[in-house]
């Protein structure tokens, strides 16, 4: 059967990427550090042996536009660009066939995911971990398949829903007889609030709550949460960790990090099970 | 529990056009570049009104915010469209940095 060998998450946020305006040697400094626990997880990664990187991540207006704004979308295509601001950096191989039988599975599950065959690209969301979590994999040939779950434009999948896809991908690749191994990501948070008035604050305490939660194993619970306290405390994205924490049938979390920045509270979390 | 409107909000039917400027920026940097360029021309082709046009030019993303625009078209039509990140000073200069103070 494939395999889901492990899983973590963290933030997606552009200046992740790149530092894009001047900041003070300690804001330089851990965010340096954030960027090498991302490199510690990819090393992880190939160490399990993954060959595939399934990313839980939430379009910004940027791949989709209103026009067409799914709710929840795999991507079965061949390969895809991946870019920061529309400026892409990289392509790389999916995994098309291991894609296929997800979405499959997932439907026959009663989740009815959309699909798509080819994307312009997909932006930071994506982009950042994976350019991050590849350094740490090093030369090791390793597929990524993103997939798209809305939790960022109103109305959006609820956090219970994210938390039971994660259960239902890992269900579905229990019984595959493929033999990919897969590793699992859910990118975003923790507290900020991005495009705001609201921006340049964040909730530590909210933050803190939600890394307590994971490390007592406490993700169903945790999944209760409704979207009015996920946007009063910036953790609007913690449907994608969910989903992430699901698929790896997490019973805890290692905190490789928690930095409470003047803009971001940004946290990597390593899934323990 | 918590008295906050929902913050990442469905953009309103109304403000399709600025909507569609915004997603244009972000993901496009020779769009971005044809509107740094000459941003009148470019919101005249996507058929802005002269009041969405005067919103977007005052680069006020509070007032966008509390007229029910998109917080990510926000981000993109504030900074993105003249080449700006929201830092520290760029927040305070504009206004950032409101408290959600409702929470119980």
């Amino acid at each position: 059967m494939a395999k889901i060998v492990g899983g973590a998450a963290g933030p997606h946020s552009p200046v992740v990427y790149k530092l894009p305006w001047p900041e003070s040697p300690e804001y330089v400094s851990n965010m340096e550090r954030l960027r090498q626990c991302y490199v510690e997880v990819g090393r992880r990664m190939r160490e399990l042996g993954a060959d595939t990187l399934l990313v839980f991540g939430a379009d910004h207006v940027q791949t989709f536009w209103f026009g067409s704004f799914p709710q929840m979308m795999l991507f079965t295509g061949e390969e895809a660009d991946y870019a920061v601001g529309g400026n892409k950096l990289m392509r790389l191989k999916a995994n098309p066939e291991l894609a296929e039988e997800l979405l499959f599975g997932l439907v026959d599950e009663g989740f009815d995911v959309g699909f798509s065959q080819e994307i312009e690209f997909f932006d930071h969301p994506f982009t950042v971990p994976v350019y991050w979590i590849l350094k740490g994999v090093g030369d090791a040939d390793v597929r990524v398949v993103p997939f798209h779950v809305n939790t960022n434009v109103h109305p959006r999948v609820k956090p219970k829903r994210c938390y039971e896809l994660g259960r239902a991908v890992r269900g579905v690749l229990e019984r595959s007889k493929r033999a990919d191994r897969v590793f699992v990501i859910g990118t975003g948070g923790l507290s900020h609030y991005p495009g705001t008035p609201y921006y340049g604050t964040i909730d530590e305490e909210a933050d803190r709550y939600i890394l307590e939660m994971m490390k007592q194993g406490k993700f169903s619970e945790l999944s209760d949460v409704g979207y009015d306290w996920l946007d009063a405390t910036g953790n609007h994205e913690l449907g994608s960790w969910l989903a992430a924490a699901g698929a790896v049938d997490a019973r805890s979390v290692e905190v490789m990090i928690y930095w409470p920045a003047w803009n971001n509270g940004y946290s990597v979390v390593w899934f323990v099970r | 529990m918590i008295e906050v409107p929902v913050v990442f909000r469905y953009p309103p039917l109304k403000h399709i056009r600025i909507h569609k400027l915004g997603y244009m920026v972000f993901r496009d940097p020779k769009f971005r570049e044809a509107f740094m360029q000459d941003p009148k021309k470019v919101m005249d082709e996507l058929g802005l009104t002269k009041e969405e046009q005067d919103l977007v030019l005052s680069r006020d993303g509070v007032r966008m915010y509390d007229l029910g625009v998109q917080p990510y078209i926000i981000f993109a039509l504030v900074w993105q469209a003249f080449g700006e990140w929201p830092s520290r000073e760029q927040i305070a200069k504009l206004g950032y940095g409101r408290r959600i103070t409702e929470k119980s």
